[in-house]
């Protein structure tokens, strides 16, 4: 489903990723770890178009949307929704039309099938009359859940997810997590999801991937993770000061 | 446009009624001292049509609406509602700048015309406090200034439109680094945009009054 291949970026003269490669599987949920500040956003910021890379290829789908044209990264996006950390809703708009939107600039609908489908969205994530609130008069989690409903509202194939579980207390945490696993069941989906919170990555994942320093460190199923000796994986695991992974904090 | 246009009209009516009473009050007694009362009106009119008018309201509009360009773009920015745009494949651009810029280059002479006219008269008020004739006053505006005048300076008034919203709306896109960032670029975007009016308002000037180039 998705391809990375030898993926290198540079910003700010600093190599950020040393040449990235891994593959997430159709109907996978694909988790990529790895402390703050290691890449993991970066990774993400390629995988979905919002940055070219150095070198490297990124397939989805067949295509590689480095190269790809403005109409087949059209095409690709519209088989593609995004959750960002902060949800990123439009804070102009209504609910209503932060989850209409996307259905507007994609689709060619009726208005009546944007109500029908804006309606299923909210539906799908657990939110009913809040179609006419601004997101400012929401609570954290539901606005979480509205950034939920606007990714999933065109019915995409693949779902990337960055950080859906950062500033969120640990049952709410738990709650989009058990949102994340079933709208993958109930739509198919392929996940791609960048988080440092294990709890939630050994909720959602199939496979997971440690990104360090640039590198994928370890790339395998939840099962292999648990049982691998790789002293990067352990020492994020246990969230311990001694290891290979080193903390600054300036 | 009705964020750039009318909700700004309030500031500027208040702004030119007491810029064209203060140049009046310059003036006045200068001219009457040496008896040239049959100027005033053209010269008030002629500095605030030509150069006040366009470059104060330009001043005016980069403080308010230009600010306000650059911390919305930038909170958007720093927010990732930009990257969002971009995913959603709308071009943040064409969404986000194109209609500020349209609406700043299509109302700053809307509002150069109402600073104009404003101006004018809060001179005349001025001028008729010192008992000069208003039919002196009149003359003197209709005889001293062409149109070209008025054109030149709604001219003006239209290029620095553009360039402070294509200014903040840079300063907003250059956003990073939370509340911190989007402070440091809105001050960017007034300061940038107060220079540029006024180095682009010398060279217009000589290109339309000097050389008369249009």
């Amino acid at each position: 489903m998705i391809v990375v291949d030898s993926l290198k970026k540079s910003l700010g003269g600093k190599e950020v990723l040393k040449g990235i490669s891994l593959e997430v599987r159709e109907g996978e949920a694909f988790v990529i770890i790895g402390p703050s500040g290691c890449g993991k956003s970066v990774l993400l910021k390629n995988m979905i178009g919002l940055m070219k890379p150095d070198e490297g290829k990124i397939l989805i789908g067949g295509v590689n949307i480095v190269k790809a044209s403005h109409d087949e990264l059209m095409e690709v996006r519209k088989s593609m929704g995004v959750v960002f950390q902060g949800g990123a809703l439009f804070d102009s708009m209504t609910v209503f039309e932060n989850v209409a939107f996307p259905l507007r600039k994609l689709f060619n609908l009726s208005e009546e099938e944007i109500r029908s489908r804006v309606k299923e969205a909210l539906a799908r994530v657990g939110l009913q009359g809040v179609e006419n609130l601004y997101p400012e008069e929401l609570s954290g989690g539901m606005r979480k859940r509205v950034a939920f409903a606007r990714a999933v509202v065109s019915l995409p194939k693949i779902l990337f997810l960055d950080e859906p579980t950062t500033g969120l207390d640990p049952v709410t945490s738990a709650a989009i997590d058990e949102l994340i696993i079933s709208l993958k069941r109930g739509l198919s989906l392929t996940l791609v999801m960048v988080t440092h919170d294990m709890r939630s990555a050994f909720r959602v994942a199939d496979r997971i991937a440690m990104l360090y320093d640039g590198y994928i460190v370890f790339q395998g199923s939840v099962k292999e993770l648990k049982e691998s000796n790789n002293p990067y994986l352990k020492q994020f695991i246990e969230g311990s000061l001694e290891g290979p992974i080193c903390v600054r904090l300036a | 446009m009705s964020r750039v246009g009318v909700d700004s009209l309030p500031l500027i009516v208040v702004t030119f009624a007491f810029a064209g009473m203060v140049i009046a009050v310059q003036l006045v007694d200068q001219f009457l001292r040496f008896g040239a009362e049959s100027l005033i009106g053209g010269v008030i009119g002629l500095s605030i049509s030509r150069e006040l008018a366009p470059v104060m309201t330009a001043l005016v509009v980069a403080g308010r609406v230009g600010a306000s360009f650059a911390a919305e773009v930038g909170t958007m920015r720093v927010t990732e509602q930009i990257d969002a745009l971009e995913v959603m494949g709308v071009d943040p651009v064409r969404y986000l700048v194109v209609p500020r810029f349209l609406a700043c280059t299509f109302m700053l002479p809307v509002l150069t015309i109402f600073s104009d006219f404003v101006g004018i008269i809060g001179g005349y008020f001025v001028v008729m406090a010192r008992e000069v004739n208003a039919l002196v006053y009149k003359t003197s505006l209709s005889e001293l200034m062409d149109p070209i005048d008025v054109l030149g300076g709604l001219i003006k008034s239209a290029v620095f439109g553009g360039t402070i919203a294509l200014v903040s709306c840079y300063a907003g896109m250059s956003a990073s680094g939370g509340a911190r960032g989007v402070g440091r670029m809105t001050t960017a975007a007034v300061v940038i945009s107060n220079m540029l009016v006024l180095i682009f308002n010398y060279f217009l000037s000589v290109l339309i009054f000097s050389l008369r180039v249009v």
